[in-house]
């Protein structure tokens, strides 16, 4: 070890000099502070010996020049002092001293020291260099991290979060966020929403995040209902997480057509319907477990249905809000949380005012949990307009001349949703992509006109008056679980014309069928009930046959058809 | 007559100087007499604060080679000149100058 002495006195110089040689030590001398402190910065000492008082610079001095401009690691000061006044001894520690020795000097004490000394900066070095693997370890695992998230960020993205309808408030508590939040438009115009909060957060959270994501808008582009789609996130998550980590989970859809809120939560905290016209809050409870819990045998979802329209906000949150904590760690409450939304029901953006109102609240207290709070409004489409997508589009492909056929009966008809599986197989015609939207309203619009009315016989007037949609979607939710006799049948005749192609559709029901004459005039409740004007605006031909059990849709395209 | 040295002082600095005992003294004893030169020159009403140190560095240094008996007296100036009340009584460089005679002609007959 290299040790520097410092001190005016020739003859106590030599003897520690000799006493440091004689066991292993390299030696460097200096007679007095100025010397001492050019020499520290030309041998870079690894300990240090300094008498008290020196010409020039005094020891003290030394020291506190020596720890203040050195940016080596920590290097032990020892203190050569015949002082003995405590005030004396405690100076050396106070300016910036390990430790001091008494003159004359004692062979055996000093190597005592130095050994002891030579211990502690061993363990100095230690330190830092595992300091040094530890940061560069970690800056590795950040930089990871930012690869991963970019694809993270490409699977979980934000879809069409961003429409005008909607707020949003996101904070990741670390890269990756516990909350996941995603939007897309439906096939046939409205919108689908999830709120979903894993258990923890960071990467394990975003692990679970990536199917669930996958799965949200690879089925609602598909035309999946909410259940289906929720059976199937289910049963992936229920396989891949691990025991103790689930996901809380709020999906809604927003029917525009229908003004229709369908809404289904599962282990999240409660949603806030808001109507900003009458100033009511409604509350939507959780109605099932977490996702990832229960096993696909018994999983089940039943959705809720509302009226949803222009004065309607829905608010969804997850835990992290309601169990923010103010300094005096004291949660911020459903209660709170409510009264706020109430205050501020009628406002533009009512997820700002809950943000503002939680930042008073928390004051500096830390963040615990990610926050994330959703508002969705109306959504601004017109609904009888449903776009003609661009697409890249192939001639001749697929399903363009065929003929599709199924037919549900009894129990089938409560279990199963045909629309997702003619729409995949109708689009492998590539011609049809830029049609997806069209031909997915005008295909499920006639086959829930043949469950609902035809088989279920449900009456579309009730749902004109204010609580209707509840209650309707009740009892269609009754009918389908009862049903085991009935049946829809479906065929969809695809063939190519001169300009391009038909579409025939062909859906028949076991149902009595319906007064086509008085229905199918115009300005009827039932007319607008059954979605015929957006039916005849799509399709070219509508005729109702056998008392009107059986409907008959022509709808047509052309190769020339461009995106509007 | 008895000696005017701490025998085991010097005993442990000839275990670890060794062959270089000689080095040592002899560095001790032109250092000391340089400091003892310089000290007879300074005067009591003016010069406390460098009578201090100068008596302490002879002090350190005397100890340090055994010189105890007149590392004693000079312990005693340098508390003195420390706190400023220094007198011509107690400042008497004459003595000094005998005790440190008296223990470089004993360390000289027994070391070299």
């Amino acid at each position: 070890m290299k040790i520097l002495i410092a001190d005016d006195n020739n003859t106590e110089r030599l003897v520690l000099s000799r006493v440091l040689e004689s066991i292993g030590h390299e030696v460097v001398q200096a007679e007095d502070g100025t010397t001492a402190i050019s020499q520290f910065e030309q041998h870079a000492p690894e300990l240090v010996f300094l008498d008290v008082l020196m010409p020039g610079y005094d020891g003290y001095e030394v020291a506190e020049i020596i720890i203040k401009e050195s940016s080596r690691p920590w290097f032990p000061i020892i203190f050569l002092t015949s002082l003995t006044q405590a005030s004396d001894l405690a100076k050396c520690i106070e300016a910036g001293g390990d430790d001091f020795v008494s003159k004359p000097i004692n062979k055996v004490i000093i190597r005592a020291k130095v050994e002891a000394f030579e211990r502690i900066i061993k363990l100095y070095r230690t330190v830092a260099t595992q300091r040094e693997k530890i940061q560069f370890h970690n800056e590795h695992l950040v930089q990871e991290q930012e690869a991963a998230k970019k694809i993270f960020n490409n699977i979980a993205h934000r879809g069409c979060l961003t429409s005008q309808n909607i707020n949003y408030h996101l904070s990741p508590m670390s890269i990756f966020n516990g909350d996941l939040m995603l939007a897309a438009e439906l096939p046939m115009g409205g919108m689908r929403l999830m709120l979903a909060d894993f258990t923890g957060h960071g990467l394990p959270a975003a692990i679970g995040a990536m199917p669930a994501s996958e799965i949200f808008y690879g089925m609602t582009t598909k035309g999946f209902s909410i259940p289906d789609m929720m059976v199937e996130m289910n049963t992936r998550l229920y396989n891949v997480l691990p025991r103790g980590i689930f996901c809380c989970v709020i999906v809604f859809d927003i029917d525009s057509l229908d003004n229709r809120l369908t809404i289904w939560n599962a282990g999240a905290p409660d949603s806030y319907l808001v109507d900003q016209e009458n100033k009511t809050v409604e509350l939507i409870h959780s109605a099932h477990l977490p996702l990832g819990i229960q096993s696909p045998q018994k999983f089940q979802v039943k959705c809720k249905g509302y009226t949803f329209s222009k004065n309607h906000k829905i608010i969804a949150v997850t835990d992290g809000i309601i169990e923010a904590d103010n300094s005096e760690a004291e949660m911020y409450g459903e209660a709170r949380m409510l009264e706020c939304i109430q205050k501020n029901a009628s406002k533009k953006n009512i997820c700002a005012a809950l943000i503002d109102e939680l930042e008073i609240y928390c004051g500096k207290a830390e963040q615990a949990d990610d926050v994330s709070l959703l508002e969705v409004a109306f959504p601004s489409h017109k609904t009888t307009d449903v776009p003609v997508i661009e697409e890249t589009v192939v001639k001749a492909s697929g399903t363009s001349d065929s003929v599709l056929n199924l037919k549900l009966r009894g129990k089938s008809l409560g279990s199963f949703d045909p629309i997702p599986l003619f729409l995949q197989t109708l689009l492998t015609c590539k011609e049809l992509l830029p049609h997806r939207a069209r031909i997915f309203t005008v295909l499920s619009e006639l086959y829930n006109n043949a469950l609902d009315h035809g088989v279920l016989g449900l009456d579309s007037t009730i749902k004109n008056d204010s609580h209707g949609f509840a209650k309707y979607y009740q009892q269609r939710f009754d009918g389908l679980r009862e049903i085991d006799v009935g049946f829809v049948g479906i065929t969809v005749d695809h063939r190519p014309t001169a300009e391009g192609g038909e579409l025939v559709f062909d859906i028949s029901d076991s149902g009595s069928g319906f007064d086509v004459e008085s229905i199918v005039k115009e300005g009827s409740k039932e007319y607008s009930g059954r979605g015929l004007p957006l039916l005849l605006s799509l399709c070219d031909s509508i005729d109702y046959l056998e008392n009107g059990s059986r409907v008959h849709a022509i709808y047509r395209w052309r190769h020339d058809d461009v995106p509007e | 007559m008895g000696s005017c040295l701490d025998l085991e002082i010097l005993d442990e600095l000839v275990d670890i100087m060794g062959d270089d005992m000689g080095m040592l003294l002899n560095s001790y004893f032109s250092d000391s007499q340089t400091k003892l030169a310089e000290l007879s020159q300074m005067v009591i009403q003016t010069d406390q604060e460098k009578i201090f140190r100068m008596v302490h560095a002879l002090k350190g240094s005397s100890r340090n080679v055994g010189v105890v008996v007149f590392s004693d007296v000079c312990e005693k100036i340098e508390q003195l000149a420390r706190a400023g009340n220094l007198t011509e009584n107690d400042f008497d460089i004459e003595n000094l100058n005998q005790l440190h005679i008296q223990a470089t002609d004993e360390l000289k007959q027994r070391y070299l």
